[in-house]
């Protein structure tokens, strides 16, 4: 079959270099989000504070325990007022939504 | 006795050394290609043969040499710039060929293997259209199925320009089977957004076989089959490596693509990667100077890659073939917005982006194949064995845990038998069958389709006659499918069976063909359709399915009329196609309190798709390098169903140049497309307007140690403003991209 060692050895570098290429190409992967609480009021969701951003294992925590709001909150967290008052408890934390 | 005994051995002898003969020596066909008018040798003639797939240059003067053929049978496609193709297919002793080419202006014609005999597409008794992507690129697209939508009657059904489903003769989903070199695809095509499933990486060409008419591909393809054809290998004896890059400026999108190909006596090898990354798409402003004022569709990136390699070897007369692939999608889904009172504004922004956010999907897909071809005198035994795996994970409302996280796995077989009676008949028989698991993950939040088993079983037996212009086939075939899960209330174990017939007749002499094709097809539903119940956050639905569904079953008839003169060819192709018991899905005007959600549950209905193709390209004697190409897509359905298509006329205007400069213009191509207003819509759809989009391309060469192949030009030249009727995001008022200028580049070298 392929005899000639030169082309073999070429054979090889493109091989490698087509491997590498892929795996590079293939193992990015991102697993820090921007996170904020947010709370659901008549059906739309309302951005309540910014928690800026997590990773890994503490995105996940974050993500499945929520935010305890300790005092009434009125206000977005873009300033604008909200429907109706969100009173001390735990709400929803959303992370890595594009708005 | 011992004289008896001699002529024994003498006798065994004779036959040990005719079978070394036989089987011990690979095949040399040579011969020489020559213009039919003129006698003399055509030179740089392609000859490919199809059952090695890879080939072989004729020389200055014409001749040609193919080594380390398979015995018995080949089949050689010679393709000559200026001439007609012509199809031969080489006995054994026929080693020294003259193959006399005749002079054509227009090239239609490309062969067809998706139909189990390789044939140009003028002699088929399906209807059936094999385009090669280069071609459907002369304007490059975006992606491979706007690509394919330059095919009368095949559609786009999109959600952005990362996702992006076929639609033939207004039937997509599970409604349409893609096959890969035949492998079957599955990738739960029933969702809307869950996107084709392949990469424009290392494929040389698309089959299209519209409606059900084909009866090797199994149950499900009531709308028809997608069947793509890997790149050939290199040439015998070569080696190749190309590496291309394309950029567009609608997304800012980058695709850059290596492959790496050799073909060594009888041995074969090519591996391909890929990669592609697209940041949110610009939507038009319907105004051709204002490039200012730009607005991006939020969370509408994608990107992906490819890692695809091939093997393959003959001797003696067996071929086989290895193949895998694997292929990563990471769809920002658009359409997301925490508004309480949203308009379209909602979900545009004017910051590009291209960084991961949610709602989004994760694909990854594994696609392996293993197929041997034996060839015998007058018999061919084509044995495959398949493994697609696809996992697909949606985040909808957690970027650490996915909503919905389903795999998806098949194992398929696919053997098939053909005999030559003799010149006129012959008959082809196989097997298909396959088993399908889908495996929810243990941590998804949803579980909209249940942990179930499928079981396929079928079989079919295809009669062939040849006739001088005539071509008969007829054919039947019997499926089994059954349905197993113990996850739902009372569990859910069921059988649908169907047998189906398929028979056409076709008459193709030098300047008309006609056809007429009757088929049946049927469709058991899908589990989605049966025991759906729960939410869909990437289509925004809570689906509810219905446990008691029975098959869909389709009858269709297709006639098709087409004329080839030297300089004009028109292509009539009307159709019917009847599906009883449709299932589709209809919102039920109640919402879902737990997640606010719309309700929508699956129905039953008959429905009839009717329509037709209409085609002309003009070639003026006067001007051989001009081309003027049209095309009419009609469809219409008695009911009113969501997601049918817009009728469309394609319009393109190509001028050919011919040079030896060391900067090369090949081609300039300018494209019309004129969408009708579509006012058939389903209860819960609006109409869609009439919109027109203009597109620009231009492809050439730079000569030099190395040839450099580029290709530019602008899609959307007028940066219209509108939206498609078969785009996802219609409902939301989304607008599809603005004007797109695209450059690609490739070297081969």
């Amino acid at each position: 079959m392929f005899k000639n060692p030169i082309k073999i050895k070429k054979m090889k570098k493109v091989a490698i270099f087509l491997v590498a290429v892929a795996v590079i190409s293939l193992s990015a992967c991102n697993k820090c989000a921007e996170c904020h609480a947010a709370a659901d009021i008549a059906g739309a969701e309302y951005e309540l504070q910014e928690l800026g951003e997590y990773c890994d294992d503490e995105l996940e925590s974050i993500e499945a325990s929520g935010y305890d709001v300790l005092d009434t909150i009125y206000l977005t967290a873009d300033g604008d007022s909200l429907p109706s008052p969100v009173y001390p408890g735990n709400v929803e934390v959303h992370c890595g939504e594009d708005h | 006795m011992q004289k008896i005994n001699s002529i024994k051995l003498k006798i065994f002898l004779s036959v040990l050394l005719f079978s070394c003969y036989q089987f011990g020596f690979c095949q040399v066909v040579k011969g020489k290609v020559i213009d039919k008018e003129t006698g003399l040798g055509i030179s740089f003639a392609e000859l490919f043969c199809l059952e090695t797939q890879n080939g072989t240059l004729s020389n200055v003067d014409g001749n040609w040499e193919l080594e380390n053929m398979v015995n018995f049978q080949i089949t050689v496609l010679v393709k000559a710039e200026g001439f007609d193709s012509k199809l031969i297919k080489v006995k054994n002793q026929e080693t020294e060929l003259i193959i006399q080419l005749e002079h054509s202006h227009i090239h239609l014609d490309e062969v067809i293997i998706s139909t189990s005999d390789s044939k140009l597409q003028r002699y088929s008794a399906f209807p059936v259209e094999s385009r090669k992507i280069s071609d459907l690129n002369k304007i490059e697209q975006t992606n491979l199925i706007d690509a394919m939508s330059n095919i009368p009657g095949v559609y786009n059904f999109s959600t952005g320009n990362g996702i992006a489903k076929p639609v033939i003769r207004g039937l997509s989903g599970m409604r349409v089977l893609t096959s890969q070199n035949g492998l079957r695809l599955e990738n739960q095509q029933w969702g809307a957004d869950h996107g084709f499933a392949v990469l424009n990486l290392g494929i040389d060409r698309v089959e299209i076989i519209k409606g059900p008419s084909s009866l090797i591909y199994g149950a499900d393809a009531l709308g028809g089959v997608i069947y793509l054809a890997d790149e050939p290998y290199a040439n015998l004896n070569k080696q190749e490596i190309k590496a291309s890059t394309k950029f567009e400026t609608n997304s800012m999108a980058t695709v850059n693509k290596i492959s790496f190909k050799k073909s060594k006596d009888k041995l074969r090898f090519a591996v391909y990667g890929g990669y592609f990354s697209r940041a949110n798409y610009t939507i038009g402003n319907s105004n051709f100077f204002n490039i200012s004022d730009k607005q991006f569709v939020t969370n509408s990136k994608n990107s992906g890659g490819s890692f695809k390699t091939a093997i393959g070897y003959n001797k003696k007369n067996w071929i086989t073939n290895f193949r895998y692939q694997l292929l990563y999608f990471q769809n920002g889904l658009p359409g997301h917005t925490h508004d309480p009172n949203p308009d379209v504004s909602s979900f545009l922004s004017n910051n590009r982006s291209r960084n991961y956010t949610i709602p989004a999907q994760k694909i990854f897909n594994h696609l392996a194949q293993w197929e041997n071809k034996f060839y015998f005198k007058n018999d061919e035994v084509i044995a495959q064995i398949g493994f697609t795996s696809n996992e697909l994970k949606e985040y909808g409302e957690k970027v650490s845990v996915a909503g919905i996280d389903m795999t998806l796995q098949n194992t398929s077989y696919n053997v098939s038998w053909k005999h030559h009676f003799n010149k006129h008949f012959e008959i082809v028989s196989g097997s298909q069958g396959m088993f399908q698991s889908n495996t929810n993950g243990q941590k998804a939040e949803e579980i909209l389709v249940p942990n179930s088993n499928f079981n396929d079983f079928g079989a079919y037996t295809l009669l062939k006659g040849t006739f001088n212009l005539w071509n008969v086939q007829a054919g039947a075939r019997y499926d089994q499918r059954s349905i197993t899960t113990k996850e739902v209330l009372d569990g859910f174990d069921k059988s649908f069976n169907g047998v189906n017939y398929s028979a056409g007749i076709s008459r193709s002499s030098k300047t008309l063909t006609t056809r007429l094709n009757a088929s049946t097809g049927f469709r058991p539903p899908h589990i989605s359709e049966l025991l759906a119940n729960g939410v869909h956050h990437a289509t925004m639905q809570y689906l509810v399915g219905d446990r008691n569904f029975i098959s869909e079953s389709a009858n269709q008839i297709d006639f098709y009329l087409g004329t080839h003169f030297d300089h004009l060819e028109i292509v009539i192709n009307p159709f019917i196609n009847q599906i009883n018991n449709y299932i589709y899905k209809s919102p039920t005007d109640q919402t879902d309190t737990t997640s606010g959600l719309d309700i929508f549950e699956m129905k039953q209905t008959n429905a009839v798709f009717s329509g037709g193709d209409i085609a002309i390209h003009y070639h003026p004697h006067i001007a051989h390098w001009l081309h003027l190409e049209s095309n009419l897509s009609l469809l219409s359905t008695e009911e009113s169903l969501p997601f049918i298509p817009q009728n469309r006329l394609n319009n393109r205007i190509k001028i050919e140049f011919k040079g030896e400069n060391k900067l090369k213009i090949n081609s300039l191509s300018a494209q019309y497309v004129h969408f009708f207003v579509q006012e058939n819509v389903a209860r819960y759809e609006t109409t869609s307007s009439a919109y027109q989009l203009i597109n620009l391309g231009c492809t050439g060469n730079v000569s030099g140690k190395h040839q450099i192949d580029y290709s530019l030009g602008v899609n959307n030249l007028l940066n219209v403003k509108y939206i498609d009727h078969l785009s996802r995001l219609k409902t939301y008022e989304i607008p599809n991209p603005g004007r797109n200028i695209y450059v690609k580049l490739s070297l081969t070298i």
